[in-house]
């Protein structure tokens, strides 16, 4: 438990020093930090409730990708800005570590399980990042047409 | 609006859309913001395109006549500034709301060289740092990290001077931090090598890449995101040579 919270813990300022690193604005650090909390605290619940390495990445990349959308609509600024800093504490930087070691001493058997994991951890995060542009996708779109029938404005023949 | 006036907007919103593409930007996003601002300005769109290296579109002015325009956009110029890419996206939305007049279109300037930043260089400390902890690693590890991570920045700052060609760059600033890692940890008694190199190596790992490929794979923007993709899996590739080289090379001179 100690150890999880100290995780979560390096993983806000970590999350903070990559959102600087990415020269975020002051004004959303808060938002972007908070973002990777949110992606390690699901990942570790996800992870304990039985959940595969792949599994809990997808989760926690689709809740960061979700609040990503959500603090971009209400604080009027790109949702890349809270996602990029938010992703960080699920990339495989470990794996990828011990993938590349694993080479270098020609331990094959410890390579093919590092390798498999980083790329289960990369599809991991791309497929939560695509779930849930999808989901905002449909929803706006839904949004948007409910708008234009209350404004009662045509649709767009392009659907832009 | 005039002939030359109508032009130098297409012009401007290209540059624009180029701008946000160097900053980090999804193509989709600065296609998105280009038809919205020829859109705002009554230009009729025909057809706007943005790639990893080009940005074209040709709109039909209200007199009928067709103009068609390019910008290009030069990959070692292309990086994450999501500070740059905000404050461009404030002026699209602007432009959008409160359509302005030609000669007062709101100036965005151009990146001149690498400039220090003392909130970056914190950042490359602070991230190296908590995520060398976050692995796993002790405190000393977390410290060790952050002041490679300080080097890296300072390697950064010099490739920006010089604007090398970013594999080669991971490559050597990967086999330098490693090489340091490895006699730091060698001359102290108690720290962990991997743990120190994990830190460092997050620095480097292209996620902005990673995530935009995939994105724009699956809003069929198949050249971009195999761009980007690539462009990603040589980022990997480099980080792997970079320190596996200082691990085996180093390992023999230490």
């Amino acid at each position: 438990m100690t150890a999880d919270i100290l995780q979560i813990f390096c993983a806000g300022l970590g999350t903070l020093g990559f959102a600087l690193f990415l020269r975020v604005r002051g004004a959303h650090l808060l938002a972007a930090t908070l973002g990777g909390v949110l992606s390690w605290t699901l990942y570790l619940l996800v992870h304990a409730a039985g959940g595969t390495v792949f599994f809990s990445t997808l989760v926690a990349a689709l809740a960061v990708c979700l609040w990503s959308e959500t603090m971009a609509r209400r604080r009027k600024a790109p949702a890349t800005i809270f996602l990029m800093p938010g992703i960080v504490p699920l990339l495989p930087g470990g794996a990828m570590y011990y993938t590349m070691d694993s080479v270098v001493l020609g331990d094959m058997d410890t390579f093919v399980v590092k390798a498999s994991e980083t790329l289960f951890v990369a599809v991991g995060i791309a497929g939560g990042i695509l779930i849930a542009s999808e989901v905002v996708r449909v929803v706006t779109r839904i949004w948007a047409k409910r708008r234009r029938r209350q404004l009662d404005v045509p649709n767009d023949p392009r659907g832009q | 609006m005039t002939q030359m006036q109508e032009e130098t907007l297409v012009e401007y919103t290209l540059d624009l859309g180029r701008q946000m593409m160097e900053c980090g930007a999804e193509a989709w996003r600065a296609d998105n913001t280009i038809a919205r601002i020829f859109r705002a300005y009554g230009l009729d769109v025909l057809d706007v395109h943005t790639m990893a290296t080009q940005t074209a579109a040709t709109v039909k002015f209200p007199d009928g006549r067709h103009y068609t325009s390019t910008c290009m956009i030069q990959p070692e110029k292309t990086g994450t500034n999501l500070r740059r890419l905000e404050g461009i996206n404030a002026v699209a939305r602007r432009l959008c709301e409160y359509p302005s007049d030609i000669e007062d279109l709101p100036v965005v300037m151009p990146v001149k060289g690498p400039r220090w930043s003392w909130s970056v260089f914190a950042g490359y400390l602070l991230g190296a740092g908590a995520f060398a902890v976050f692995f796993g690693g002790r405190l000393w590890d977390g410290i060790v990290a952050a002041l490679i991570g300080g080097a890296i920045y300072l390697m950064e700052q010099f490739r920006g001077i010089h604007r090398q060609n970013r594999t080669i760059y991971t490559v050597v600033a990967c086999f330098l931090s490693g090489l340091l890692a490895r006699w730091i940890s060698s001359g102290i008694p108690g720290l962990r090598l991997d743990m120190i190199v994990i830190g460092d190596i997050m620095l480097f790992i292209p996620g902005l890449s990673l995530v935009n490929g995939v994105r724009e794979l699956f809003y069929a923007d198949i050249l971009t995101g195999v761009y980007r993709i690539i462009e990603a899996l040589l980022g990997t590739g480099a980080i792997a040579v970079g320190y596996a080289a200082a691990l085996l090379i180093g390992g023999g001179l230490l």
